[in-house]
């Protein structure tokens, strides 16, 4: 049997390695995670969230009621700090209100006065409440997604709160009004993460009992 | 000789198994094909056309209108205040009937809030979805306000019932009553807050898809 030109091996071999890098070279693009701030799903349903689906009627699985209760830790973990941010939301609003209506001084420093109490008693709760959030329990993802988020709330709370006494008292000294008001917008700011990250913890929670065949917690729970 | 002829072509052959891969297309220079970190092989970025970019100002805009007439119908000066009354009446710190009139208050301005969500205009799909989310909430609300003051009312007549040691029958009634009313403006208030929640869900996502500063986190209280 005549051997192949060499040449024309050549090409037969070169063609097989091209080919056979063609094979096989499909990204496997990883899912991204979902990105913070965007409606968030439970990455990862329990297989017992498989198990609630198939019969609304049936019981949450065991397993779905340990997570009931691990849950229902961490908002109990939390809820000193959801209990007094209406508190400080109403003093200030009074405060700005006496403000932008010329109210004046005197009114406008004794709101200012309650808002720093309200500010000191938010304070006092952030700190035993990220011990109590941190030790709570924890198993699924949905759970420690949900811890994480209210440990972002409460960290950025704390921020705001050193934020906002800075901010009184630059308005209390008579500081330039383009102080006072970047020094509001700085608390402003570190406010809204606390609150972004408390609904985000809020929508997590309530998907993954969903999931689970849960009622949901109250919508209030998580502030 | 005829070996020397092989030997040419095998080891191009070879070393074009080895350099292949770096010329596929979806390759990256260790072989790994998922692995990307400078995404230079994902699909080009589609610069926004200037019409795409309106249209994201607009859904801005009219979510701006919605987070406006929800604060001025109660979210500023309703419902902290309800709020924190109730946490007050709980803890005894104020009567059932001054309670009360913080719940007439906050519900008097919600039914004007309703109306004011209502004439906002929107013509973008986005915003008209908030926009229906926050009514069917603005009204739950409402009701959940009307089904409170209910309540209380159930609660200050079986205080008075009871105060007066009269009949214990019409006290249970009065009981029954007021559990069936609790029960209702519960349910009720956990649907608008859960309307709410899922609004500011929606409008934020859609504000970072198209790139544009999100809403304060309290635009829908």
């Amino acid at each position: 049997m005549p051997r192949p030109a060499p040449h024309v091996l050549a090409i037969l071999l070169a063609t097989l390695a091209l080919g056979a890098a063609g094979c096989g070279g499909e990204d496997a693009t990883p899912e991204p995670r979902t990105a913070p701030g965007s409606t968030q799903a439970d990455p990862a349903p329990e297989p017992d969230a498989e198990d609630a689906d198939d019969d609304v009627d049936a019981p949450p699985s065991p397993a779905a009621q340990a997570t009931d209760r691990r849950f229902d830790r961490l908002v109990a973990a939390y809820a000193p700090v959801s209990s007094r941010v209406n508190f400080l939301v109403a003093a200030e609003t009074l405060r700005a209100d006496a403000v932008d209506s010329d109210a004046g001084e005197d009114i406008e420093r004794e709101r200012a006065g309650v808002v720093r109490v309200e500010n000191e008693r938010l304070k006092q709760e952030l700190l035993p409440a990220r011990t109590a959030v941190l030790a709570a329990a924890v198993d699924s993802e949905a759970e420690r997604l949900v811890q994480q988020s209210m440990l972002e709330a409460i960290d950025a709370r704390l921020r705001s709160t050193g934020e906002l006494a800075f901010a009184l008292k630059a308005a209390g000294n008579g500081s330039a009004d383009t102080v006072v008001d970047q020094r509001f917008e700085t608390w402003r700011a570190s406010w809204d993460a606390s609150l972004r990250a408390a609904r985000e913890a809020t929508t997590t929670m309530q998907v993954a009992r969903e999931e689970r065949g849960l009622e949901p917690a109250p919508e209030e729970a998580i502030r | 000789m005829r070996r020397r002829h092989w030997v040419g072509p095998v080891v191009l052959c070879v070393l074009l198994a080895i350099v292949a891969p770096t010329l596929a297309p979806g390759a990256s220079v260790d072989g790994d094909a998922a692995q990307d970190p400078a995404g230079v092989d994902q699909a080009p970025q589609v610069e926004p056309t200037e019409d795409a970019r309106e249209q994201a100002r607009q859904v801005r805009r009219e979510l701006r209108e919605l987070a406006r007439a929800w604060a001025d119908g109660g979210g500023t000066f309703g419902y902290p205040f309800w709020d924190t009354a109730g946490q007050r009446w709980r803890a005894r710190q104020i009567t059932t009937a001054m309670y009360r009139e913080y719940v007439t208050g906050y519900r008097d301005r919600l039914e004007a809030g309703c109306e004011l969500l209502d004439a906002v205009d929107v013509d973008t799909d986005p915003a008209g979805d908030v926009r229906s989310l926050l009514l069917s909430s603005c009204g739950a609300r409402v009701d959940a306000l009307r089904d409170q003051q209910r309540w209380l009312d159930a609660l200050i007549e079986r205080n008075a019932t009871a105060a007066a040691e009269a009949d214990a029958e019409a006290a249970a009634a009065l009981d029954e009553r007021a559990t069936e009313l609790e029960t209702e403006w519960r349910e009720h208030l956990q649907e608008s807050l859960r309307g709410t929640r899922l609004a500011m869900d929606q409008a934020q996502a859609q504000l970072d898809e198209t790139g544009l500063t999100r809403l304060p986190e309290d635009a829908f209280i």
